[in-house]
């Protein structure tokens, strides 16, 4: 493969402590080796002189691809009926869409930011396969993909019987054969809630049909997750999502971590989208920002992490989530379109259009909710910023988002068009922390890349790193960001120059060449011991409970085209 | 009749087309001001393939077109049922076809007129602002309508459509406003999800009129194939006129679609449907409303 | 009797449909074998009607777009004034392809008139003559088998019918398959017979023949009319697995032509009412577990979908302990081998469900329903059935082309979906189409996350846009506005109106299939596949949207390749004469 040398850039590479410094990076065989190992003569030189550097974007949750993202397409024709790119073949396919693009808008638009990886947050795991088809349809970026795992009646008949190394076991199997990399908690028990009843439930209440709680299921797998020792150990989406006062129930899961203990050093848990059950108040007209709440107890508790959720005003959104009740209760609010899905065994979803109003009383409260908790935390390492596309808005929308951290003009410009009643309620108009570059790099590059483990060869720009590299023209010395945010925004919408893998794929925000990126999963270790147990209680359950065999659920590593197994050593006892 | 200050474009087909052919650029608001060479030039696709007007057409008219669409004619001297997007978002001049047209004549018009002489395919006159379309023979399906997922009310906003010949399901669906006439037998579906405007069928109708309509009125002068339970029967009137057509006869008058909470107004012909209607007519009389 | 009367007298409604054995002489035989024949050219009618009419063995059936003379077999199921004709070549002399801008053309429902007579039957040649077949020329045969190596394949899955059955145990001997354990009687022919009827090798038609060539040359030439046409139509599809479906996007993104798959005359109505009102859904096991109350709407497993019943209604679940815990409704025009399962059969005036439906939604939300009856049912049936649907635990309903073909298309679906979308106000329903072929809810899939629609895509303008009415294949090929045709895995030859038909004679078609389908008479390229499931490996989706992945059991015949293959093959060519090689 080629060599590239990329001279003069101002790089901001967090993981390694450079802030704005100027560097010269060299790429050889995809990787980012020394200088040395590089012969300036016959590579190619780019000369990023005044430009910035960073580390390919790494989005940790972001709904691309799956049955619910796939139906959502079926069912917003008219997303795709005024947002068409015809393709320029052979280097680009046709684009269609806004809130549920095609495959391949999906890959070049975040590759058009500087973006090369992203996950995939909720796959429930009979639909695995779907969601593993169409992530190796989406270009240039690499991908992992989030396990549903809380609705999951083996699972649950696991907790009841209190088989905790059982349980692990059982989660490590599904990781490996569904291919995917860490477990997800969506309203954790609401989903088996309404398929047996239609209804949704709260972190203390009784799940139908067992005689355990949401605490219960998030404690025990809080606790599975140590055992296996993942590397992003839970991902949960607190119960009451949408429902004012609901900041209660995520401080509530917060304050889990206590009861779940640390076997490593990373973090317990990660609360999703944290804006969408960060509500106070007591009905949509009473509605206010939990926002400082959730910020002292997210100081309070520091192994949790979180992201954001925020809403992008006047955009609209098409929102999906495995949390099927909540979806109900919206779509009583829009009386438009709603797709329902429930899943055998594992899960259920919604699929609702929505759209974001400046004007709006609710959804200002709602801008303000995400930005008041990352203003407040001030932790760039533990505060990711991201849209939960499609549901708070399109990831196409992110520089405009990360303007709103980093800049007082920006947010303040903003207020300006907002529903003014929101905006007395708020903390926000006060906050005057505004994020450095450096902070950005943290939030969007090396933060996420710790969070999922991957810190070793993703998020930053040392030595032995995969060469994904993102160069935004925008000079810090000339250009104040904070001030001058347009021209910021305007820089990394499209990116100057993106590497993917050693490869050039983006040249001044347009699509120079599609390559296809990785898809890591993990594959924790089962202990001999426990592989005859685990064995019969999956062909007594697929039995019992599935309407397929135990042979269609298993997906093979032949079917994904890039696979990249990450094995990883337990701690289950057998 | 050509008024002094026009400018006319006559257009031939040099051979006869065989696949669908997007005309959309061919409108007076797209000629304005330009002179015939670049006219020549404009872009059409023929099926998939990019070609020009020069290609495809022999054209005469003036050297160079006026700067005011409004004074711009454009003739389809051979129609085509392979002719699609004919008047696409046109705001002001006139566009005549002396022969068929196909799909999507007039979609997303906003001024000025089209007149088919012969038949046109389907959508025509789909999410049409203003001017006035007039199409001598039949029509196709979603006359003023709106695309598939579009939200009840994306259809036809203004503007006015009328139909010599007959025309096919679900006219107007969607629709906002405007006037829609038919002289000729509707299919199925008339007026299903409109929120407003005037739908007026001379003759009859296919099944279910009037599904799903919050708004608006919809008129039948013929027969009806079959008629939805959630219509309740509001009324019995002698005669009816709309926009100055006049039917001198009774109608039987309905207030619907009740499951998606609608008062949009259903006017069936009584004559031509005694036999659904009569029962209908023992309803009102049971309730003392005078008949 | 007056002319009139005998006018009316001779006046019937025909319907079309599948039947068991119309499924197991397709795939046992094949569509030129006698078998075939005896299933599909024949006519049923009501012995009244038989009687009234004076019909001896046939009758000639006659509308505005065709005439045939079929056998009759009397039959109680048909009520007097309709005849059924099971879905093939001769009913479609009569059906109508007039879509309503639906992309479905009217398939069930159609106006035809019957008159005893003693011309000859219609044979299958005179009815490809008629179409304007270019060839009539078969070199049908068997593959090669080779017995010796005995196995036992577990956990095969079905490529038949959207049921994407995964249980079966295939046992071979060589190449040959000896049984097929699980599967239904068509799943047995199908794999019993796979071997059969095959293309074994490529075609080119010259001057009015069929001639052999080698693969490279069948591409070339394959290639060559896709490059040149200005339009072409890429249809079929839903017979092959996921990966073809990726190509065959590609192929239309490439060409700036269309793809479309076989749900635009089966459920692409469906895929329609999603787009407009969204949907309410359900896997398999969560019906297996909960559903206390099932409906089968316009449909007919027992004979459509064979193992489904069993698998789903009859199962033991956790929460219902199988039939006996169930109540079974069936709603239909007619009385099915299925409707005799019910607890409650709904006779339905056909064409007419969406009055029921809509009075459904009224009575569900107690308003008032003035008239008496309601498409032949009596309104306080209507109540009673509402009434039903409210206060079941878990209720499903399974629907079929019943609805998806007549009356109101896919209006007929919006408002099943709003109504159970309304019963969700009180219990938990929900509502699912039976596809049909094995892959055809996989063909929409990868249709929707490549170009954002489910079928009917064009690429004229270089971006995928699906206008329906304009851009779905059934009008495309009834109105001639298309120049070429490459057809996979899919007979539109048997299963399209007449007139669709007669374009395929107009225009260039290219042809990949595993077994000598009646559009191999219109090919001018003649490409052979082996089959998914059976010798080639792929995914597929069930009708649920469970996405399965089927296995390879044999190998496939010599220079076989799998669609995917020869589709991939076929890429690399156009993208080399359009200049666009990556």
């Amino acid at each position: 493969m080629s060599e590239i040398l990329i001279k003069n850039g101002i790089v901001f590479d967090p993981l390694n402590g450079i802030n704005g410094e100027t560097l010269d990076i060299a790429v050889k065989n995809g990787k980012i080796v020394d200088l040395s190992q590089i012969n300036p003569s016959t590579a190619l030189v780019i000369d990023a002189k005044g430009k910035v550097v960073m580390p390919g974007g790494i989005d940790i949750h972001s709904h691309i691809a799956g049955a619910k993202v796939n139906i959502g397409r079926l069912m917003r024709p008219e997303d795709h009926y005024l947002t068409n790119k015809p393709h320029k073949l052979p280097i680009r396919r046709a684009e269609t869409g806004l809130t549920v693009p095609n495959v391949f808008r999906i890959g070049y638009d975040y590759a058009r930011m500087g973006y090369t990886l992203v996950v995939e947050p909720a796959t429930p795991p009979i639909k695995t396969r779907h969601t593993h088809e169409e992530l190796d349809d989406i270009p240039i970026i690499d991908k992992a993909a989030f396990l549903l795992v809380d609705s999951n009646w083996l699972a649950l008949d696991l907790i009841t019987m209190g088989s905790r190394e059982l349980l692990a076991s059982y989660l490590a199997w599904l990781l490996s054969t569904t291919k995917t990399y860490s477990l997800k908690l969506v309203d954790p028990g609401s989903d088996i809630t309404w398929v047996l009843t239609g209804r949704g439930i709260d972190i203390d209440d009784q799940i139908p049909a067992y005689n355990i709680t949401p605490r219960d299921i998030i404690r025990e797998m809080g606790y599975a997750a140590q055992l296996l020792d993942l590397p992003h150990k839970l991902h949960i989406h607190c119960n009451r999502l949408g429902y004012p006062g609901n900041y209660l129930t995520t401080i509530k899961t917060m304050d889990i971590t206590k009861d779940i203990p640390r076997l490593s050093d990373t973090p317990v848990l990660h609360v999703t989208h944290v804006q969408f059950t960060g509500y106070k108040g007591d009905c949509w007209s009473t509605l206010e920002s939990g926002g400082e709440d959730i910020a002292k107890t997210l100081r309070a508790n520091p192994h949790v992490t979180l992201d954001l959720g925020q809403v992008i005003l006047g955009r609209p959104s098409t929102t999906m989530t495995a949390d099927a009740p909540f979806e109900y209760v919206l779509y009583h609010l829009t009386r438009w379109k709603w797709v329902n899905a429930d899943t055998e065994v594992e899960s259920a979803a919604g699929i609702v259009p929505y759209a974001y109003k400046k004007r709006s009383y609710v959804n200002t409260i709602q801008w303000v909710i995400g930005l008041e908790i990352a203003l407040l935390t001030s932790d760039p390492w533990r505060v990711i910023p991201t849209t939960d596309h499609p549901n708070a808005g399109p990831f196409k929308d992110y520089p405009v988002m990360f303007s709103w951290l980093i800049s007082r003009r920006a947010r303040e410009e903003l207020m300006k068009e907002v529903n003014q009643r929101a905006l007395r309620k708020a903390v926000l108009p006060a906050l005057e922390t505004e994020f450095t570059l450096y902070d950005l790099a943290i939030m969007t590059r090396a933060a996420p890349a710790k969070l999922l483990g991957l810190g070793k060869f993703k998020g930053h720009l040392g030595i032995g790193a995969d060469a994904d590299i993102a160069i935004y023209d925008l000079n810090p010395k000339e250009v104040d960001p904070s001030r001058e945010y347009e021209k910021f925004v305007k820089s990394f919408k499209r990116a100057w120059l993106v590497i993917k893998g050693g490869e050039i794929v983006v040249k001044e925000g347009e699509i120079v060449k599609t390559v296809y990126g990785k898809t890591y999963y993990a594959e924790p270790e089962i202990p001999v011991e426990l592989k005859k147990e685990l064995e019969a209680f999956l062909a007594k359950k697929f039995k019992e409970y599935y309407s397929i065999t135990k042979d269609s659920f298993i997906i093979r590593e032949h079917e994904l085209r890039n696979p990249v197994k990450i094995p990883l050593e337990t701690r289950i006892k057998g | 009749m050509i008024e002094l200050s026009t400018a006319t474009y006559s257009l031939y087909f040099k051979t006869k087309p065989m696949v669908l052919i997007d005309a959309r650029h061919l409108t007076p608001d797209e000629f304005a001001g330009k002179k015939l060479t670049v006219i020549k030039n404009t872009v059409i696709r023929e099926g998939g393939r990019k070609t020009s007007l020069s290609e495809l057409f022999d054209i005469e008219g003036p050297e160079v077109a006026p700067s005011d669409p409004a004074q711009i004619t454009i003739i389809f001297e051979t129609g085509s049922n392979k002719l699609c997007f004919i008047g696409y978002k046109m705001s002001k001049g006139k566009i005549i076809v002396k022969g068929d047209a196909g799909h999507l004549v007039g979609y997303k018009m906003k001024g000025g007129s089209i007149l088919v002489e012969g038949n046109a395919r389907d959508y025509v006159g789909a999410k049409m602002r203003d001017g006035t379309i007039e199409i001598r023979g039949n029509v196709g399906h979603r006359l003023g309508g709106k695309l598939l997922g579009e939200k009840p009310g994306k259809g036809m906003r203004g503007g006015t459509i009328i139909v010599h010949g007959n025309a096919g399901s679900e006219i107007g669906v969607g629709m906002e406003k405007g006037f829609i006439l038919v002289e000729g037998n509707a299919g199925n579906l008339t007026g299903s999800d409109i929120i407003g405007g005037s739908i007026v069928v001379k003759g009859d109708s296919g099944i279910y009129p009037g599904a799903g309509m919050i708004g608006g009125r919809i008129i039948i002068g013929g027969r009806v194939e079959a008629l939805l339970p959630s219509f309740y029967v509001d009324s019995f009137i002698p005669s009816i006129s709309v926009k100055g057509i006049k039917f001198d006869k009774p109608f039987m008058v309905f207030l619907g679609d009740v499951v998606v909470g609608g008062k949009g107004l259903l006017y069936l012909s009584y004559n031509e449907n005694t036999g659904l209607l009569e029962y209908y007519r023992s309803l009102i009389e049971e309730r003392g409303v005078e008949v | 009797m007056s002319k009139t009367e005998l006018e009316k007298a001779k006046a019937f409604v025909l319907n079309t449909g599948r039947s068991l054995m119309q499924g197991i002489s397709m795939e046992e035989e094949s569509k030129w074998s006698k078998k075939y024949f005896d299933a599909v050219a024949v006519v049923e009618m009501n012995p009244i009607d038989i009687s009234s009419l004076g019909v001896r063995d046939r009758v000639k059936v006659y509308n505005e777009h065709g005439s045939i003379v079929l056998r009759v077999k009397p039959s109680n199921n048909v009520p007097p004034g309709t005849i059924f004709i099971p879905m093939g070549p001769w009913a479609n002399m009569l059906t109508d392809p007039e879509t309503d801008g639906t992309g479905m053309p009217r398939l069930k429902g159609v106006n035809v008139f019957v008159e005893p007579t003693d011309e000859p039957l219609t044979k299958l040649i005179d009815l490809l003559k008629a179409l304007g077949a270019k060839q009539l020329e078969v070199y049908m045969e068997d593959a090669p088998l080779k017995t010796g190596d005995k196995k036992v394949v577990e956990n095969v899955v079905c490529p038949f019918c959207g049921d994407l059955c995964d249980h079966l145990t295939i046992e071979v001997d060589g190449n040959k398959v000896v049984r097929n354990i699980g599967g239904c009687a068509i799943s047995s022919a199908k794999f019993l017979n796979y071997h059969r009827h095959r293309i074994l090798r490529p075609y080119i038609r010259e001057q009015g023949r069929l001639v052999e060539v080698d693969l490279d040359k069948a591409i070339d030439a394959a290639a060559d009319i896709l490059a040149e046409s200005k339009y072409p139509l890429i249809f079929g599809l839903a017979s092959t697995d996921v990966e073809t479906n990726r190509y065959a996007v590609e192929l239309a993104e490439l060409t700036h032509g269309v793809v479309d798959n076989t749900s635009v005359f089966c459920h692409g109505p469906t895929a329609l009412a999603v787009q407009e009102v969204g949907a309410v859904r359900y896997t398999f096991g969560v019906a297996v577990h909960l559903a206390d109350l099932v409906i089968f709407w316009g449909c007919n497993p027992l004979e459509a979908h064979p193992n489904h019943v069993a698998r789903v209604v009859m199962r033991e679940g956790r929460f219902v302990r199988g039939r006996k815990e169930r109540k079974i409704v069936v709603v239909d025009a007619r009385r099915t081998p299925t409707a005799n399962l019910a607890d409650l059969f709904i006779q339905i005036e056909p064409g007419r469900d969406y009055e029921l439906l809509t009075a459904l939604r009224m009575a569900i939300r107690d308003l008032d329903i003035e008239a008496p009856t309601v498409a032949g049912v009596p309104r306080d049936k209507v109540v009673e059935l509402a009434e039903m649907m409210r206060t079941t635990k878990y209720g499903v309903i399974f629907f079929g082309l019943g609805l998806t073909m007549t009356g109101a298309k896919y209006k007929n679906i919006v408002a099943a979906i709003k109504l159970v979308q309304e019963l969700n106000e009180w219990t938990k329903f929900g509502i699912l189409p039976m596809r049909g072929h094995y892959n055809v809810a996989g063909s929409n899939q990868v249709s929707l996350w490549t170009t954002g629609y489910p079928y009917a895509v064009d690429y004229a303008r270089g971006f995928p846009r699906m206008i329906i009415g304009m851009t779905s294949a059934t009008d495309l090929l009834s109105n001639g506005d298309v120049d070429a045709a490459l057809i996979i895995a899919s007979d539109p030859v048997a299963h399209l109106p007449r007139k669709a038909v007669e374009h395929l004679s107009k225009i260039p078609v290219i042809v990949i299939d595993a077994k000598w389908s009646l559009t191999t008479a219109f090919a001018d390229v003649i490409i052979p596949g082996a089959y998914v499931g059976i010798e080639c490996e792929g995914s597929a989706y069930r009708l649920d949207e469970v996405p399965i992945r089927l296995k390879k059991v044999v190998d496939p015949p010599p220079c076989i390749l799998c669609d995917s293959e020869v589709l991939r093959k076929l890429v690399e060519k156009v993208k080399a004469k359009k200049g666009v090689s990556s």
